[in-house]
């Protein structure tokens, strides 16, 4: 039963994953980003997880995880609405691996907007680009406390209705590159077998770095995700609020004028970092982005 | 009349006759005082395309263009200045998005070579 508690613990930790980097549009959980140029995205993504360990809430890793792989296939579409906004759909199908056993399902899919507040320009720049975020994630995927899964192998989704509320900022004119985020997430509480259960609040810090080589960019950074107390039935739940540090580096090399590859790396759990309730793993995602005209 | 007041403005855009560098244009005229003036090479940009940069630096030619696509004038005119972009190009607003279309933009930066004209005709 307290193996079976922890592994749901660890899952609802894991289950928010997909937002720090998202395969590395930026952190806003969409690997989407677009110029003023581009109405209409499509990208498709393969990634795979792997070495997965569990941290616990006294930072301690442990060798129990529920997970040996993850493979993930996931589509975002982004179209824009305004000069200013543009909105996008993000959707991941994935496959947990265990031993000799597989499980298939969807992941939750997100919604989200960006807006934008203040534009870069060449003749500043040291002027940021300033883009608010906001989002939407609806819990399609079966989550953790509704698995009947002895591993909760097929626990795909947080089982939470979620809003993303945040900023991005990022200074792209020059050779050098550098950016930031900061996002909020709350969820709505559900009910499960009389349960009334409501994830902490979140926020996130992503801080990235990178360079251009040509055509090419080369983007790393970190993602800092700190997660408040769970509560049930109205009564925190001690030792379950979680912290995460992520780092990820991502090539973005142009295939022609409308298309792009995007090679992403990311290990979550970063070693010698403080973490608590985190999953640490590695993971490694190939993204096609084309651009359709108009 | 249009055509001649384009043209004398193109020529004389290095001595500020707008009381800038970078005036509005429709397809039709452009397409007249490009045919007339022999342009070789066509640069869109915008202010905020980073890597429009070399390909403005590099327009150095006297028979080149550069047109500012999603900008205002006051936002390209400032672009140039602070590239150091020589005032004997002539600089366009593609204001209505129509030499965008005309030329099928679809990316920036985007540079169109004109030597042929047929680029024109299309």
């Amino acid at each position: 039963m307290l193996i079976r508690f922890f592994l749901i613990l660890m899952m609802l930790v894991d289950s928010s994953r997909a937002l720090s980097c998202a395969s590395c549009g930026s952190g806003a959980g969409n690997p989407l980003v677009f110029s003023p140029a581009e109405n209409h995205k499509v990208y498709l993504g393969l990634g795979s997880d792997r070495g997965f360990e569990n941290i616990t809430s006294g930072g301690r890793v442990s060798s129990n995880s529920n997970l040996d792989q993850r493979i993930r296939s996931e589509f975002s579409y982004g179209y824009r609405m305004t000069d200013k906004l543009i909105a996008a759909f993000n959707l991941r199908y994935q496959r947990h691996n265990l031993g000799n056993r597989s499980k298939l399902g969807f992941a939750d899919p997100t919604l989200m907007a960006r807006y934008d507040l203040l534009m870069p320009s060449l003749a500043q720049p040291f002027k940021p680009q300033i883009q608010m975020i906001m989002g939407y994630l609806l819990p399609l995927g079966l989550a953790s406390f509704e698995s009947q899964d002895p591993n909760l192998l097929d626990a795909m989704g947080g089982g939470f209705h979620s809003f993303y509320l945040g900023v991005d900022l990022w200074w792209g004119m020059n050779q050098w590159i550098y950016g930031g985020n900061v996002l909020f997430q709350t969820s709505l509480p559900e009910e499960y077998h009389g349960l009334k259960m409501t994830p902490g609040n979140a926020f996130s810090f992503t801080l990235t770095g990178g360079y251009r080589v040509g055509k090419t960019k080369v983007v790393f950074g970190m993602n800092r995700k700190q997660k408040m107390e769970k509560v049930q039935n109205g009564v925190s739940i001690a030792m379950s609020s979680s912290l995460q540090h992520d780092g990820f580096l991502t090539f973005e090399v142009p295939v022609d004028l409308m298309s792009e590859f995007r090679v992403t790396f990311v290990q979550t759990s970063l070693y010698g970092m403080k973490q608590r309730m985190a999953t640490r793993s590695q993971s490694l995602t190939l993204g096609w982005i084309h651009n359709f005209a108009n | 009349m249009k055509i001649f007041i384009v043209t004398i403005g193109v020529t004389l855009s290095g001595a500020n006759l707008y009381g800038g560098r970078c005036f509005p244009i429709k397809v039709e005229q452009f397409e007249r005082v490009a045919e007339q003036k022999k342009w070789k090479e066509v640069v869109f940009f915008a202010s905020w395309c980073a890597s429009c940069k070399p390909h403005l630096i590099q327009a150095t030619s006297p028979r080149s263009v550069v047109i500012a696509t999603y900008d205002t004038r006051q936002e390209a005119e400032r672009v140039l200045d602070f590239l150091g972009i020589q005032s004997t190009i002539p600089c366009f607003i593609d204001h209505d998005g129509k030499l965008r279309e005309k030329f099928k933009i679809q990316s920036l930066p985007r540079k169109i070579m004109l030597s042929d004209q047929s680029a024109l005709k299309k």
